[in-house]
């Protein structure tokens, strides 16, 4: 039975090559899926840039190491989801949408250990280091500091729509939220941004 | 409508047509709506610029490193005070549950004996503390006499085997940390769901654990590492950091590794062969250490398996013909993936996992025909997830290599009709669309290509399905119902 199945010799008049089946992300998910973690690598390299890209702009007080390995973990997940994984749009969406589970977790847990460090330390030592204001980082710190007041919800989808260009569909796929729950955070999220970039302080685009 | 309470959706870019030139109009009059677009626009570029530079900025890297280094600079202080406090906490609440521990308890042989001594947390405190200097812990301690114990901690299920002692620190936060002493442990974590990280050490061996099933075995002088599911990453002082894969057992002896360095690559999978023919054994050989001299731990692993892992013990050591064709596929060594994988079907002919591997080894070598016979095998026998899989890969198959779009057709609704939430539902329903046009059905491959249109916005397919439809209307009218192909 099995020599049969593999005993079959091509046709002799084979069509010329095309190119291979399975191609598109939903299928490089199937694929993998089925354990063949070329896929995952083809993933990977198809989506890693935006998806590290992501979680930099919504983690932005995080090191560039965590960064990584937040993005990292995303990719490793996705192995274990791809069996779940049903097409519904874009599966960078569907990427971005594990990415912001890993962010909020990663957040949730800095947090905590934050206010640990601030309970056992002895006092002004966890403060951070007065900002650089000299060079390029000068004129990010009013944006830094309307993000940070921005709450979470709010600053991702500012970060997807602004600045990655998703549309409020992809947003809403990723997010598990209704279109038109977006296009009310992001409206929020451009008064707060516009409202802190305008306070008398602001050292970014007028200087 | 006022075109002021049109501003958000024109900074939203849905405007169109009329009713954007109508706006522009307006931003020509209204002075407050001209400043809130300029102020926008200067936020953007901003926010743009702020988002440049946090991905792939020398500034941001190098206040990263500035930040990372404060932080740890801050962490070690924050931690001084706390660890003096932690100690004297310890020296006084350890003096107080010892008292308690042997005035009112009454340890056994058959339970496990949890105790907190002064001595012991000061050495769990201190072993922590050299390598995460972040959280003040608490270890407790877990130990068998002449029974075995099971218990559960956090997200790790844990057997001990006979004369087992093993330390265990929670701190809820961030990490289970386990210290095993002395004896066998076999330890089955779930899956990562709350960010918990769970860490074993074992002399100078570190094991952190992505999600698994292994099992930790120290006697004097040796350490051994057997995983049964996922993989575990080990790293230790002499020792190379490496990855431990199911199936694979990793042996480390304290005096050879300090000897010679590369001895642990060297001992990776030799002592596999030892492990499984271990099992295979009834009864077990005393003098192949302490596994085999309490078999009855090794099965208890076993029986937590479930029926996929029972049959992977069950099967022959070395000869796991479908894992390696498995391997040697995805590494792209066809020929040698095929051959593994038929000798594997030669004792197995109804395995539908090794039909589908065996399709798609066939279909990479271009053997249509075969891969299409295999496909099939692995439908009549799959899993409905694997025999989804099979039908889609055999009707592309069919439809783009062979031409037969009657047999591609046929598998193609028997894999929509499982539900058109299928992870390639556009795909299939697009392919079904094409099969149906090589059978000249142009009405249902309209209906079926509009129906990837309207269901699958946003994909790949739809824009294609679109295509296919404007084709399909512009040429399809005069020659309707004719069938070319």
């Amino acid at each position: 039975m099995v020599m049969k199945a593999t005993a079959d010799e091509p046709a002799a008049d084979e069509p010329e090559p095309e190119p291979e089946v399975v191609a598109s992300d939903a299928a490089l998910m199937v694929d993998l899926a089925g354990g063949d973690l070329k896929a995952l690598g083809e993933l990977y390299l198809r989506h890693g840039e935006t998806v590290a890209s992501f979680l930099a702009r919504v983690l932005p007080f995080s090191l560039q190491g965590d960064v990584e390995d937040l993005c990292h973990d995303v990719f490793l997940d996705i192995k274990n989801l791809s069996q779940r994984y049903e097409e519904r749009g874009s599966l960078r969406s569907w990427l971005i949408g594990v990415a912001i589970r890993k962010a909020r977790n990663f957040r949730r847990k800095q947090k905590i250990h934050s206010i640990l460090l601030r309970r056992n330390s002895s006092g002004g030592s966890t403060k951070r280091p007065p900002p650089d204001t000299s060079g390029a980082m000068t004129d990010c710190l009013d944006v830094q500091r309307a993000m940070e007041k921005m709450p979470q919800g709010y600053r991702e989808v500012l970060v997807l729509n602004v600045v990655m260009g998703f549309t409020a569909e992809e947003i809403s796929t990723a997010l598990d939220i209704r279109p038109g729950s977006v296009w009310a955070r992001l409206h929020r999220a451009r008064k707060k941004l516009m409202a802190v970039l305008d306070a008398p302080l602001t050292v970014g685009e007028e200087r | 409508m006022n075109q002021c309470s049109r501003l958000d959706l024109f900074l939203d870019g849905r405007l169109q047509g009329k009713a954007l030139a109508a706006f522009t109009d307006h931003l020509g009059e209204c002075e407050g709506c001209r400043s809130t677009v300029d102020r926008w626009e200067r936020s953007a570029r901003a926010l743009h610029r702020w988002a440049d530079g946090l991905r792939g900025s020398s500034t941001t890297r190098a206040e990263a490193l500035a930040l990372e280094e404060e932080a740890r600079g801050s962490r070690q202080a924050a931690l001084r005070p706390a660890l003096a406090w932690a100690a004297g906490a310890f020296v006084v609440s350890a003096a107080v549950v010892l008292t308690i521990l042997v005035l009112y308890s009454r340890p056994s042989g058959r339970m496990a004996r949890v105790a907190e001594t002064s001595s012991e947390a000061r050495e769990g405190l201190a072993a922590s503390g050299k390598r995460h200097a972040r959280h003040v812990e608490t270890w407790h301690k877990i130990e068998t006499g002449s029974s075995r114990k099971a218990v559960v901690i956090g997200r790790v299920f844990l057997v001990l085997d006979r004369d087992t002692s093993v330390f265990y620190s929670e701190d809820e936060i961030e990490s289970i940390r386990f210290r095993l002493e002395r004896g066998t442990s076999a330890f089955v974590v779930e899956p990562v769901k709350d960010g918990i990280e769970v860490l074993v050490q074992a002399a100078d061996l570190e094991i952190r654990v992505v999600g698994t099933r292994f099992i930790v075995v120290r006697k004097t002088g040796e350490v051994r590492i057997g995983v049964r599911r996922g993989a575990v990453g080990v790293r230790g002082p002499r020792v190379q950091s490496r990855i431990v894969k199911a199936g694979q057992m990793l042996a480390w002896e304290e005096k050879e590794a300090a000897k010679d360095p590369g001895l642990m690559d060297r001992m990776l999978d030799s002592r596999l062969e030892e492990l499984l023919s271990l099992r295979a054994k009834d009864p077990p050989d005393k003098s192949k250490g302490p596994a085999a001299q309490n078999p009855s731990l090794w099965q208890s692993d076993g029986a937590l398996a479930d029926r996929k892992g029972e049959r992977r013990g069950s099967r022959p050591p070395l000869l796991d013909h479908l894992a390696q064709g498995r391997k040697l596929l995805i590494e792209g060594r066809l020929e040698p993936a095929r051959q593994s994988l038929m000798r594997h079907l030669s004792c197995r002919p109804a395995d539908a996992e090794a039909w589908s591997l065996l399709g798609d080894c066939l279909r990479k070598e271009k053997k249509h025909e075969a891969a299409v016979a295999a496909y099939r095998k692995a439908i009549r026998w799959g899993s409905p997830h694997l025999a989804d899989r099979a039908r889609f890969l055999a009707a592309a198959i069919l439809q783009d290599r062979l031409g037969r779009h009657r047999s591609a057709l046929k598998l193609l609704d028997a894999y929509l009709t499982r539900g058109r939430g299928r992870p390639l539902a556009a795909e299939a329903l697009l392919r079904k669309a094409r099969s149906l046009l090589g059978l000249g059905r142009k009405d249902e491959a309209a209906r079926a290509l509009r129906e990837v249109a309207d269901n699958h916005k946003g994909t790949t397919s739809a824009t294609t399905a679109l295509r296919l439809l404007f084709r399909l209307k512009e040429s399809g009218r005069p020659s309707a119902g004719g069938s070319k192909e």
